[in-house]
């Protein structure tokens, strides 16, 4: 942002420097007039210089001038003494001329330049008095003036004359500085009163003027159309458009702290967990419901921050670290359902999207290692996720044996089938139950339903590996796939001999009567008896009806090739 | 047959009448005839009048007579000599008298007085309005009268 920063010079770093100047480099007005000040007192010397020697000359050819017209006005008296040679009369015009303090010496010359007698005065001219040429006035005879009789000298005192050329020329250069002086100070004035003062006065109120202020400058009178009339209005102009472009930037400021209020808002209530994590996945920021979803306190957020957030969060960081290289090399979002590490001991669910923002425009990114952020987005859905697995489970499930129902266990087979390499081995079991039906008929449906449940936790003792699995395929039938179980393996066989025989066992019903059923089992091996569920299936139920037909309560192994029937 | 001298003369004489015949009034310059002078230039004659001098050119001393101040007479010469008018040459007397060291021209009571003195002074110099008759008087110069 622009303010309205000091006026130039009004810090002068120079300033403190400069003592003897007086601040003359901060005050346009006193640089002003020191200036005129300056040339005033040269053009006073210079003018006074020459007016000093131009009044010694004046001086001199007055004093000449004088001296010449008081020979003037002796001329004729001197003429004739000289012509009569009266020495008094000589003398007296001598003595008369020497009065002036400007004659030295005066004297009365005949033909041959010698002073006639008693036509002397004065001080005798000294060859170390200040030399003046003397001043010679021929004198001619009264009666013609065609004949010389004489000439009537005159030397000036060189003392008085410089006395006399030096007040003259002091008075003259005394009035040329005068003149020079009173001219610099009426030029003073004027460019104070009609320029450096309203400069200076703009200057200053230019400077006590807060940034963005509503206040203008005036035109000083008089100044309507000169130029402190145009930097006036430019300044109010650059003023207004000062004072504009501030209120939009408050405005827009305002409108961005608003904004940022909003998202701050949304950021710290909405139930979607935030949290930005740079490129090492080590925590930048997060909001308040990303530590609630990880059951942690929002004060746990600053030793958090800094931390490796997905291996403190997620179940399976490594899922997580995927997704991201996923995202950061198809530059879109990704997303996954992931578990969270909780706190409590409760497994959490979350949907997670994250995307890889290029680095840049995050202020906190900048100095990121590697480069760009990541933003992830988590959603709880643990809720969903344990309704979702309660209705499979029930989808899933026989309600009665909490077995397998058939399409769940066709469809192990079927995922078993899918995922299994050429060197995948499957076995089957195909359960039937001898002597249910009687039960059920003589003892009623729940003491059925009660050695059904009964007959299924045998089974399910007898199962050794997690991955076995049992599934209730009709009334009184059963199915047991073991995976990973070979037709050359023994597995299958043991897990239908230990079954056939702890089913054989009697069971007591609820009141006190005790029934005993047996079983027909059909074995079938992938991929020895089939390559389909189907055929593997079909094999395995062939083999359970030649149980039946033979006697019931065994064990028989399908036939290889299909077709032939063997039996146990 | 005639002399060279007597023409020469003769020239003279006939050239000076044909110069005065002209004039109005002459004036006449004139010394004893026992004086040795016998002609003088107009600036001779300024010369002793005005006070420079107070010997003829020859060195023998001069002694010049005036007319009285108001005489019409004396005006003319001083006009025709120096061409000043009386009060200048009034003037011009009152400056050396004030010293005492020259003094003016002896005045006389009037022309018959001045031919007489003249006549039996040997160092005299004077001047008449006519030419003069006297033997004993000579002619030295004629100013003729300015107009």
């Amino acid at each position: 942002m622009s303010a309205v920063g000091p006026i130039p010079g009004s810090a002068h770093p120079d300033a403190g420097r400069r003592l003897p100047w007086l601040g003359v480099r901060r005050s346009l007005h006193r640089r002003f007039v020191a200036g005129v000040a300056l040339a005033a007192a040269l053009f006073a010397l210079v003018a006074g210089g020459l007016a000093y020697r131009l009044g010694a000359q004046r001086a001199e050819g007055a004093a000449r001038q004088t001296v010449a017209s008081l020979q003037a006005a002796v001329a004729k008296t001197a003429a004739i003494a000289v012509y009569a040679n009266d020495t008094v009369l000589m003398h007296e015009v001598v003595d008369g001329m020497t009065r002036n303090p400007l004659v030295l010496h005066a004297e009365i010359d005949d033909l041959q330049g010698r002073p006639l007698p008693q036509a002397a005065g004065g001080k005798p001219v000294e060859a170390d008095r200040a030399a003046a040429a003397p001043v010679t006035l021929g004198l001619v005879s009264p009666f013609d003036a065609t004949e010389r009789i004489g000439a009537l000298r005159v030397d000036i005192d060189g003392d008085e004359l410089g006395v006399i050329a030096r007040r003259e020329a002091w008075t003259f250069a005394a009035l040329m500085a005068a003149q020079s002086l009173l001219v610099a100070l009426v030029v003073a004035l004027a460019g104070a009163r009609l320029v450096s003062r309203p400069i200076v006065r703009l200057a200053r109120e230019l400077e006590s003027m807060p940034a963005g202020s509503a206040g203008r400058l005036a035109v000083p009178d008089g100044h309507d159309d000169d130029e402190i009339g145009v930097l006036v209005r430019s300044a109010n102009d650059l003023l207004a458009a000062n004072a504009q472009a501030l209120q939009r930037e408050r405005e827009l400021r305002l409108d961005i702290e608003a904004m940022e209020a909003q998202y701050r808002q949304i950021f710290d209530s909405t139930s979607a967990g935030i949290f930005v994590l740079d490129r090492e996945g080590r925590l930048i920021n997060g909001n308040p419901t990303v530590l609630k979803l990880v059951g942690r306190e929002m004060s746990d957020m600053r030793q958090l921050r800094g931390q490796d957030f997905l291996g403190r969060v997620f179940v399976r960081p490594e899922r997580v670290r995927a997704l991201i290289e996923e995202s950061a090399r198809r530059g879109e979002t990704m997303s996954a359902d992931l578990e969270l590490l909780a706190a409590t001991g409760e497994s959490r669910w979350a949907h997670c999207l994250v995307s890889v923002q290029d680095g840049g425009t995050h202020p906190a990114v900048e100095d990121a290692p590697g480069g760009g952020i990541i933003e992830g987005v988590l959603y709880d859905i643990t809720e969903r996720k344990r309704a979702e697995s309660d209705v499979r489970r029930r989808a899933e499930r026989d309600a009665l044996t909490g077995t397998l129902n058939r399409a769940a266990i066709e469809e192990a087979i079927d995922r078993f089938l899918a995922q299994g390499g050429p060197e995948a081995s499957m076995s089957l079991l195909y359960l039937d139950l001898d002597g249910f039906k009687s039960i059920n008929d003589r003892h009623g449906h729940a003491s059925g339903d009660r050695v059904l449940q009964q007959v299924t936790a045998r089974i399910r003792a007898e199962l050794r590996r997690a991955s076995d699995v049992v599934g209730r395929i009709g009334g009184d039938e059963f199915l047991i796939v073991l995976p990973n179980d070979g037709a050359a393996d023994t597995t299958a066989a043991h897990v239908a001999a230990a079954v056939l025989a702890r089913t054989a066992q009697p069971i007591e019903l609820d009141d006190g009567v005790v029934v005993q059923v047996g079983v027909s089992i059909g074995l079938a091996s992938y991929p020895r008896h089939g390559a389909t569920r189907r055929e593997l299936v079909h094999a395995a139920d062939e083999a359970m009806y030649e149980v039946k037909r033979h006697g019931k309560n065994a064990v028989a192994s399908a036939y290889r090739p299909f077709g032939v029937r063997s039996k146990t | 047959m005639l002399r060279p001298a007597f023409l020469r003369r003769l020239l003279a004489f006939c050239a000076a009448f044909a110069i005065w015949l002209p004039a109005h009034a002459d004036i006449f310059v004139v010394v004893p005839a026992t004086s040795t002078v016998k002609t003088m230039t107009q600036k001779e004659v300024v010369d002793i009048y005005m006070g420079r001098t107070r010997a003829f050119a020859g060195g023998e001393f001069a002694l010049p007579f005036d007319l009285p101040r108001d005489h019409p007479g004396r005006a003319a010469f001083y006009q025709a000599l120096t061409g000043m008018g009386p009060a200048q040459i009034n003037s011009y007397w009152s400056r050396l008298m004030f010293s005492g060291q020259v003094m003016p021209p002896q005045p006389l009571p009037g022309e018959a007085a001045m031919a007489d003195v003249v006549k039996r002074n040997p160092s005299a110099i004077g001047y008449v309005l006519q030419e003069p008759s006297d033997k004993g008087l000579h002619v030295v110069l004629v100013l003729k009268e300015s107009k």
